[in-house]
């Protein structure tokens, strides 16, 4: 196959290749916000594989499109047009009815949220908020209560039957990301979607509820797709990670890939504005710039201004993702032609 | 400070209830003095017309009014706190017994009012928030500003006309149809009617009320739909509600229990005031239709400088008042645990 065609209209690939046992499978996410005349489109042709119990990251700057396509694949926006298809557990998200598309959330899949302040209603227990997703299924209270007790325990609410009865404000920022974490898993769905879920907390309270998504999940044997801008959380959780770029998949490679050999200048400079615990640098490096704006973005490649290494052609035309050497797939011009065909 | 939950909602409870006292007192001192700068002689009034001049200054003197007036308050006050309220110099009838005829009625056509506002009003602000800015948003404004700019006795000819005298749903005017009366027990002409086992009277009263209603609710209902629009708005627009979704939470449970109950704290406090401005605004309702009221009783005692009667009407409007601010201070308790925490605590 001629592999010099660089502009081709074809689908964007992943790593993995969809197969029998395909979880989820994004293909060619097209995200647009805004007027139908003049649409602004936040995300471009993304596409993603996940089989059950993978576990990946989506990596990128504030703007960068990640939470958006999360929240898109729960159709969370009524007010994006979202084109393309999102294959999951057989059918396709996004020829749902909203109706249908009640049933898939919170039942099917699991959502955790950035701000576990706001996630909360603060007018209704936790235990009523913990029960919901199993109420509204139809589960009587009693085994609701039930479930919800023993979720809570297995995240770790000490005293979860009295807890239950408490509100929101009661809960310390930690507790309320479990209860979040309790409402998402209380009706054993097969995947998560995980939007920063550690953002807003300390340090060391990040670090438990990393553990504890860690040690559920892998129990579970739940799939994670986890959403965060910082490399940090990635490397000790995920397996496999894509990295967005106003709003494209510029990279994607396991995580010992991405780490040791990454290929895209993007996420090199991400790695460089990574403290590490493994190697001195004199000074963390930053990337000059700011992602650009959806509604103006350069020519050519997004990433170009900011680029150390780009060249002519990187004005001039968007890469494709295509093979990198080291594995994985990446959207960039140095990797013409990296030897395997597409 | 009291630890356990009943004692803390026991002792919240006479704090407002203290408070509530002390703004009837203050509300009571201020009217009392209000009523004696409305210019016209008292005895004069209570003499009638043809008294001497040594007539009314005897009447003045067995009335107390030539006392100084802090001495006639402390009097005045003296006299509410064994539950009198005086007697009419106008009428020469007991004011306590005066109000007891009108007030009931009025209460019976702001009640209506008030559920005719909450019933109308929420699905409207609900549907407006939900289609924010769409078709259905605009329409429902455009109504809303429309049926608020209409003067009131405009209004009420119109729906007289048009309900009344051409489609004859409803009766134009009066409490009751003609050769219908009730005893009169509690002074609501609904209620008497069903103590009396009168339910085809209650029913006659209460298509009575409609009309009345209608015209008394629409502005105070514009004003709580611009107000829960905009709340619930605010409400539609936080996380716990994209949570909520991300739940599998349906539309119409995400609005039931996570967007209504949240948004209408600020509503709970505007309807508490509407009641007593209702109250007040049911005046010219009654007149155009021809109820009787406590607004009427209050104009014609301020007509007359008839003191104790516009004291007795003024105090018993601040007891209404007081009390529907005490019990949205309770619902506000019951529906936010973060204010029972801070309240209660």
């Amino acid at each position: 196959m001629n592999t010099t065609l660089i502009h081709s209209p074809k689908q964007e690939t992943t790593v993995s290749r969809p197969d029998a046992t395909t979880l989820l499978s994004v293909r060619n996410l097209t995200i647009e916000a805004g007027s139908k005349n003049s649409p602004l489109r936040l995300v471009d042709r993304f596409s993603l594989d996940m089989s059950p119990g993978d576990r990946v990251a989506l990596v990128g700057e504030s703007g960068s499109g990640k939470s958006v396509t999360a929240r898109s694949i729960m159709r969370l926006d009524p007010d994006f047009r979202l084109t393309g298809s999102i294959d999951f557990d057989g059918q396709d998200l996004l020829k749902l009815s909203e109706k249908q598309m009640v049933g898939i959330r919170g039942h099917k899949i699991g959502m955790v949220f950035q701000d576990p302040m706001g996630a909360l209603n603060p007018l209704m227990t936790i235990g009523d908020q913990v029960m919901e997703p199993l109420r509204v299924a139809g589960v009587d209270r009693a085994e609701a209560e039930r479930r919800a007790k023993s979720v809570l325990e297995e995240l770790g609410v000490a005293n979860a039957a009295v807890r239950m009865k408490a509100y929101p404000h009661e809960f310390s920022g930690g507790m309320r990301q479990r209860v979040v974490l309790a409402m998402a898993l209380i009706s054993d769905p097969s995947l998560i979607i995980a939007d920063e879920p550690t953002t807003a907390l300390d340090v060391r309270v990040q670090e438990q509820v990393l553990t504890l998504m860690d040690k559920v999940s892998k129990e579970r044997g739940l799939a994670v797709l986890l959403i965060t801008h910082d490399l940090g959380t990635v490397a000790g959780f995920t397996d496999r990670v894509a990295v967005m770029y106003s709003g494209r998949k510029v990279d994607e490679a396991s995580v010992d890939t991405l780490f040791n050999n990454p290929a895209h200048p993007y996420t090199q400079g991400l790695l460089q504005a990574v403290p590490r615990i493994d190697q001195t640098v004199p000074r963390l490096l930053t990337i000059a710039g700011a992602p650009p704006h959806p509604g103006n973005r350069p020519t050519g490649c997004a990433f170009n201004p900011r680029c150390s290494q780009a060249f002519d052609l990187c004005r001039e035309q968007i890469p494709e993702l295509r093979p990198a050497p080291e594995g994985g797939m990446v959207a960039c011009h140095l990797y013409p032609a990296a030897g395997k065909e597409q | 400070m009291a630890n356990n939950p009943k004692q803390q909602t026991a002792v919240f409870l006479l704090r407002k209830f203290a408070t509530s006292v002390v703004t009837l007192v203050g509300l009571t001192a201020f009217v009392f003095f209000m009523v004696k700068l409305i210019p016209g002689d008292e005895a004069r009034v209570a003499a009638g017309e043809n008294a001497t001049p040594e007539q009314v200054e005897a009447i003045r003197k067995s009335l107390g009014f030539d006392q100084p007036l802090p001495v006639q308050f402390v009097t005045f006050i003296g006299r509410l706190l064994h539950g009198d309220l005086g007697t009419s110099i106008s009428t020469h009838m007991s004011v306590a017994q005066g109000i007891q005829q009108v007030l009931p009625q009025t209460i019976e056509l702001v009640v209506l009012a008030v559920i005719i506002v909450i019933t109308v009003v929420t699905p409207l602000a609900t549907l407006a928030a939900l289609h924010r800015d769409g078709r259905t948003d605009y329409t429902i404004k455009i109504l809303v500003v429309i049926s608020a700019g209409l003067p009131t006795f405009w209004l009420a000819l119109l729906l007289q006309y048009g309900l009344g005298t051409k489609a004859e749903i409803f009766p134009i005017s009066g409490r009751l149809s003609r050769g219908i009366s009730v005893p009169n027990r509690t002074g609501s002409v609904v209620l008497d009617s069903l103590l009396a086992g009168n339910p085809m009277a209650a029913w006659d009263g209460f298509q009575h009320l409609i009309l009345p209603a209608i015209v008394l609710a629409l502005p105070f209902g514009a004003q709580l739909f611009r107000m829960l629009r905009a709340e619930l708005v605010q409400v539609l627009a936080r996380e716990h509600l994209t949570v909520a979704r991300a739940k599998g939470i349906p539309q119409r449970q995400l609005v039931t229990q996570h967007v209504l109950p949240n948004s209408i704290g600020p509503s709970i406090t505007l309807v508490g005031i509407q009641f007593g401005a209702m109250v007040g605004a049911a005046v010219l309702v009654e007149s155009v239709f021809g109820l009787v009221g406590i607004g009427s009783y209050l104009t014609n005692a301020v007509a007359q400088k008839d003191t104790f009667a516009v004291l007795g009407g003024v105090l018993v409007i601040g007891v209404l008042v007081v009390a529907s601010n005490f019990v949205v201070d309770v619902l506000q308790l019951i529906r936010d645990p973060r204010l029972r925490a801070g309240q209660l605590g």
